[in-house]
């Protein structure tokens, strides 16, 4: 006990880890907001942030240069992870020249299978021999994966998608998201109750801190797993997904994934990418509005700009 | 001002020459924003190390750490914050005894140790532990002897309906010369003639010396919940529970062909069990020390992206040690004499709570190994799965289960020989005239081990984008579980006996051309179906259907069952229950007649002989489903099920299966069958008292049909909801309390499965608060935000209907032919109660005690009484503290029962006798449950 309590004393007392905090101040915002019907005009955008209006500086729209980064996170059921390479084959080859496409796998390490590029065929010859197997890497990927995606979002006027294809088991971790049984003799053990209550809280956290990115993030799972704490998980994920504008699916059956992805791709491709100038202050969140000549559009909403 | 430029120039290069220096030398501008991004993608994930092409990061221990993520946590709970239990409300009490202390940590990350190795992108750690420190308290409410029964004077004694009942003198005991054997025995025509002792109390002279001594230990009541002095002992008692594990968890990839994983984990731990006698005679648990261990390592080669292979190795152990210290003397303190080992011995009543534990020191443990070869291969619109699977059980045992003796005591040698309703159990203890006693007289523990094989293969055929097959085909060996040093004994029941040249006779393994098994090995294939379709093509909407056909292994119990010969089991039965004791307490039990190991054909004789089943006879379960899952508007998930499952030739236990039952149709020889000598003669295997079984003889089946509604709320807005209802209804003709009425007539058994709840409800509902500084509502920047941010409520409720209930008669009148007595059917009497209550919860009068010898016409489990229902309902409340991205402390308060909601006990189901009808039946004496609150406190960094 008294262990743990300096443990966690000094815990509490150290300083921030090395994760450079201070940035660069920013300028702009760029607000992901889907496609809406009747389609939207970037003639027409106009913005608020914290209800103060806001010079709308850029859009993107579906029709504009898009690089998205897939990424496979691909570790269980073979006959899932087959279903999705042929239906990843199928959205690929009805992309526009002005997609490319760059590849990587998170699930033990996130690594790079592939290059942003308008080469189908290469991209294709890469899903296909990529293993699946491992263990899962989605969550502690998201984070590198947004940061790069941001950077690449700094480079110029592209938009920027991030989607991740997984099967993953929050089971299937390296790291502990689960909570297992440890004394398996004690049988009044309540703390296991609420067996998701540790997913949750490491899912706001990440939520927390993918708060600062800007590009939305996709997210098709090829499985439901029916338990509780895969429902946290599942709850998590569709919570990060709808916050920084993307949109995220969980298939039920192998014939959902077909559907699925395409409901997926058409999202990520119709996405609209809108800079906002933005006035650094001390607030750490700011609310955006985006709006297209009267009608209000359901953006991503809030972003992280101050000190965490 | 060139001083100043100067000044200004050097403070510049100060600030901004690290910035500079840290920025990467960045290609030219490209050709086009897609270039441009592509390239700083290039340049990102290099610096990341996320590419071959990256140059090894420089680690710096500090970096390493920073990587490393946990959690530290506190649960606490005491009984200051709880409600007082029902039960204990209910007694007079007014606290619960409660503290509980769980406490822990989880680190993992990149191992890495300086200047030693670097595993950041290959190695991976994961360490948790717990430790939990426990006391709780339990309560218990029984049946004490009196306090004039304690010396004999059983003047103030009540049968059930409240009416005095006699005791008579054993020793009194003449034969009737007026009885008529042509006539039912009845108070009217006695067979044998007894006298009640005077005033109803056993003169002191007459009382055994060692059961006596024992009435020293044995509790005064302290209660008076009734009816009639029964239900008069409330103990409240903490149970202890003490526990440390850690789980290590290491996961290398070698290459991206090549991973390792290896997952360790141990526990040790002791729990205490709850006194209810603060003596030396406690008949409640054994204290337990114990230790786990487990080991599994796993290589995984991915051949290509079609084929992977992985090989498994998992080695299990556990070790338990159970006991209680302090019973060294006891046996030399009572005055008991026999084969015995120390602790105190067992003395069993009918109905008032026993003195003594079987099992008072024992020891066992568990070694399982298990190597497993599992690949995936595809091949066309084929996916291909194969396993093979070793597995090697070891089963170390020391478990004698009455060291220092069993004592059975009933009211019938206290009786008017013949007539129920007289007599008295504590009666017969005081005078130490004991119906049944038996010893176990253990000298080795038994070290039991088996092999299993197992290959098996599935196919998954994606016959279109709709339809999909799945089929699996295994096949499994089980080896004979066998003895390592060859001390494996059973009787067989085709061996002639010496002793009376019958059937059934103690075989040994490993002698007289035997192998090292006395039972078959098994190879036995299993198999599933399965089919999704989606109709129409919507792929919003599934429809499967699965087949499985299975069969069951032969445990490898933890036990010495099955080794009779090496270890000895003397059992006493009465000559005539009514009439003769089979042991007194002062004599004790007389000496082994042979030393150990006895390896006689009939070393068994006269015991309850350990049979084992030879031909290796497995379970058979089959189960069959469909189901149907819908995704609806407002993103809610429809799910409908049906599920079909059986099981045949289930192992079950001594009291559901008897190969030496005696007949029910012997109970016409009435009288007669008091008299050990006469049911001897009409056994199936005369020399045995009965057969011991160990749960393993393949005779039970079951069948169960179940229909699952669910509805599924996902998330939105924070809002996630499931809801969940099955009816369903299982019946089989072996479940229950008290066993099987007719060994000889298994159909007749067919009722209600005992544990099944034809109704259950159950909903889970989780719901981030809609505050907050990234949420819609009071979306406070400053220090408020402390406060609103990260609140959840999350609640488990469980609504379910209660269980059928078993009625049993008061008075059990059929020789021991039958163990399981069920109550006659009064016809026309409508069983059910139009709103059942605490003190009417169903119509006793729609039962009735059978006749003596007559098995009850009533069904094993009522059809239409259910036991009541219960409910829980837990809440919990999480808030969380964001001290920075990377920390944060989480403070959760759980309520569990939080409504504090008290179930009601099933009635007393006992049916008397219209002679003197139980008072009490179809009441509930008592509600449980209470509000427990835990408060958890976690970090996670």
């Amino acid at each position: 006990m008294r262990l743990l309590f300096l443990l966690l004393a000094s815990l509490l007392l150290a300083e921030e880890n090395a994760r450079p905090t201070a940035r660069t101040p920013r300028l702009m915002l760029r607000v992901a907001t889907p496609e809406a019907d009747p389609p939207l005009d970037r003639q027409t955008f106009s913005a608020r942030i914290d209800g103060q209006p806001a010079r709308v500086l850029r859009a993107l729209g579906p029709t504009d240069d898009l690089i998205v980064l897939l990424v496979l996170d691909l570790s269980g059921e073979p006959t899932l992870v087959d279903t999705a390479r042929a239906a990843l084959r199928e959205q690929i080859s009805q992309l526009p020249p002005n997609t490319w496409v760059g590849l990587l796998k998170s699930q033990d390490n996130l690594s790079v299978l592939l290059d942003p590029t308008p080469d189908r065929d290469r991209l294709t010859q890469a899903i296909d021999e990529y293993p699946a197997s491992g263990k899962a890497g989605l969550l502690p990927s998201l984070e590198p994966v947004s940061s790069l995606a941001n950077r690449m979002l700094e480079r110029g006027p592209v938009r920027v998608a991030i989607l991740y294809v997984t099967d993953s088991n929050i089971y299937n971790y390296r790291e502990d998201y689960t909570n297992p049984v440890i004394n398996s003799s004690d049988s009044r053990d309540l703390s296991r109750r609420f067996p998701d209550q540790l997913i949750r809280e490491q899912m706001q956290k990440l939520s927390d801190r993918l708060a600062r990115f800007e590009a939305p993030v996709f997210i098709l799972h090829l499985n439901t797993f029916p338990d509780v704490i895969n429902e946290g998980y599942r709850r998590g994920l569709l919570q990060i997904t709808t916050e920084s504008g993307g949109l995220g699916s969980f298939c039920r059956s192998r014939a959902e994934i077909a559907s699925e992805m395409s409901r997926i791709w058409q999202a990520l491709r119709s996405h609209w990418s809108v800079s906002v100038e933005f006035k650094p202050h001390r607030q750490r969140i700011v609310n955006v509005d985006l709006f297209s000549g009267d009608r209000d559009i359901p953006n991503r909403a809030r972003f992280a700009v101050g000190k965490p | 001002m060139l001083r100043r430029g100067k000044l200004h120039c050097i403070l510049c290069c100060i600030l901004f020459a690290p910035s500079l220096l840290a920025q990467p030398s960045r290609p030219r501008p490209a050709a086009s924003p897609l270039e441009s991004a592509r390239e700083e993608f290039e340049l990102a994930t290099r610096e990341l190390g996320l590419r071959p092409d990256s140059k090894p990061a420089r680690r710096q221990t500090p970096a390493v750490w920073t990587s490393w993520h946990g959690r530290l946590y506190h649960n606490f709970r005491n009984d200051q914050l709880d409600a007082t239990p029902h039960e204990v409300v209910q007694r007079g009490g007014s606290r619960n005894i409660l503290r509980r202390n769980q406490f822990g940590f989880n680190a993992g990350g990149p191992l890495v140790i300086p200047r030693l190795y670097d595993g950041s992108r290959r190695t991976f750690l994961n360490v948790s532990y717990e430790g939990v420190r426990e006391r709780i308290g339990r309560s218990f409410l029984r049946t004490v002897a009196i306090q004039p029964e304690r010396s004999g004077d059983f003047s103030a004694t009540v049968d059930p309906a409240g009416n005095p009942l006699l005791i008579y003198d054993p020793t009194s005991t003449r034969p009737n010369p007026a009885f008529n054997p042509a006539q039912p025995v009845s108070r009217d025509n006695l067979q044998f003639d007894r006298a009640p002792f005077p005033n109803n109390r056993i003169p002191t002279s007459l009382l055994d010396p060692v059961a006596l001594r024992a009435v020293g230990f044995y509790p005064e009541p302290n209660s008076n919940a009734g009816p009639f002095f029964r239900n008069n002992y409330f103990v409240f008692s903490p149970e202890g529970n003490e526990a440390n594990g850690m789980i290590f968890k290491l996961d290398h990839t070698q290459s991206d062909k090549h991973r390792f994983t290896f997952n360790g984990s141990f526990t040790n731990g002791l729990a205490i069990a709850p006194r209810l006698v603060a003596t030396i005679a406690d008949p409640g648990n054994n204290d337990r020390r114990f230790s786990a261990r487990r080991g599994t390592l796993d290589w995984t080669w991915t051949r290509n992206a079609n084929t992977i292979n992985t090989l498994t190795f998992d080695a299990i152990a556990d070790r338990g040690l159970n006991g209680r210290p302090g019973e060294a003397a006891a046996l030399s303190t009572l005055g008991l004499r026999g084969p015995l080992r120390d602790a105190f011995p067992v003395f069993r009543f009918s109905s008032y709570l026993p003195m003594g534990r079987s099992n008072p020191n024992t020891s066992n443990s568990h070694a399982y190994y298990f190597l497993t070869d599992g690949f995936s291969t595809r091949i066309g619109k084929h996916r291909i799965r194969g396993t093979a699977q070793f597995r090697h059980y070891q089963v170390n045992a020391f478990l004698p289960n009455y060291p220092a003796g069993q004592f059975q005591f009933g009211p019938s040698i206290t009786s008017l020989p013949g007539i129920v309703n007289t007599g008295h159990e504590f009666a017969s203890f005081l005078l130490g005239h004991s119906e049944f006693a038996l010893a176990t007289v253990v000298e080795h523990p038994s070290y039991w081990r088996t092999n299993h094989y197992r290959l098996a293969l599935s196919d998954n055929w994606d016959y279109s984008k709709d339809l999909n097959f799945t089929a699996s085909l295994g096949f499994t060996v089980a080896r004979p579980r066998y003895e390592k040093f060859d001390r494996f004994a059973s009787v067989s029941l085709d061996e002639i006996n010496p002793a009376n040249g019958l059937p059934g006779a103690m075989v040994f393994a490993a002698r007289d051309g035997r192998g090292r098994s006395l039972q078959q090995g098994t190879a036995r294939p299993d198999l599933s179906l399965g089919l999704a379709w989606n109709p129409r093509g919507n792929a919003k909407g599934v429809l499967r259907l699965s087949y499985g056909l299975s069969y069951g292994a032969v445990p490898v119990y933890t036990t010495q069952w099955g080794s009779q010969g090496f270890y000895g089991n003397p059992t006493f039965v009465s000559p005539n229950i009514q009439l003769q004791p089979a042991a007194t307490l002062a004599a004790g039990l007389p000496p082994l007649p042979r030393p150990l190991p006895d390896l006689r054909p009939d070393v068994a004789n006269f015991t309850v002989a350990d049979l084992i089943e030879p031909r290796g006879i497995v379970p058979m379960y089959q189960s069959a489903g469909l189901s149907l899952e819908r995704e609806l508007k407002g993103n809610l998930i429809l799910s409908l099920s049906l599920g079909h499952a059986r099981g045949q030739r289930l192992f079950v236990s001594g009291t559901m299966a008897n190969p030496n039952a005696i007949p029910l149709s012997f109970l016409d020889r009435r009288d007669e069958l008091n008299s050990e000598s006469f049911r001897r003669q009409i056994r199936p295997y005369p020399q045995y008292q009965r057969f011991n079984l160990f749960s393993s003889w393949p005779t039970g089946n079951y069948k169960r049909n179940a229909a699952v509604v669910r509805v599924e709320k996902r998330s939105s807005a924070g809002l996630s909801a499931n809801m969940s209802y099955e009816f369903s209804k299982q019946m089989d003709d072996y479940s229950g309390p008290y066993g099987i009425q007719d060994f000889y007539n298994i159909r007749n058994e067919w009722s209600l499965t005992s544990s099944n709840n034809p109704h259950r409800l159950a909903m889970t509902l989780n719901y981030e608060l809609p505050f907050g500084s990234r949420k819609a509502l009071l979306a406070f920047q400053d220090w408020r935000r402390y406060l609103v941010d990260g609140w959840t409520f999350s609640s488990i409720s469980s609504v379910q209907s209660g269980e059928p209930l078993a009625l049993r008669p008061q008075f059990n009148n059929t020789g021991t032919v039958i163990e399981a007595l069920r109550v006659n059917l009064v016809p026309g009497v409508d069983p059910t109660v139009p709103n059942p209550d605490v003190d009417r919860w169903f119509n006793p009068a729609a039962f009735a005690q059978p006749p003596d010898f007559t098995p009850g016409n009533g069904p094993r489990t009522h059809p239409q009484l259910l036991g009541p229902g219960s409910q829980n309902h837990d809440l919990s409340v999480s808030k969380r503290f964001a001290i920075s991205t990377e920390r944060v402390i989480e403070l959760t308060a759980t309520g569990f029962n939080f409504t504090n909601t008290g179930n009601y006990a099933d009635p007393d189901v006992v049916i008397g006798p219209a002679s003197a009808p139980n008072a009490n039946s179809g009441r509930i004496n008592e509600t449980r449950g209470g509000r427990v609150i835990q408060i958890g406190l976690r970090l996670s960094f």
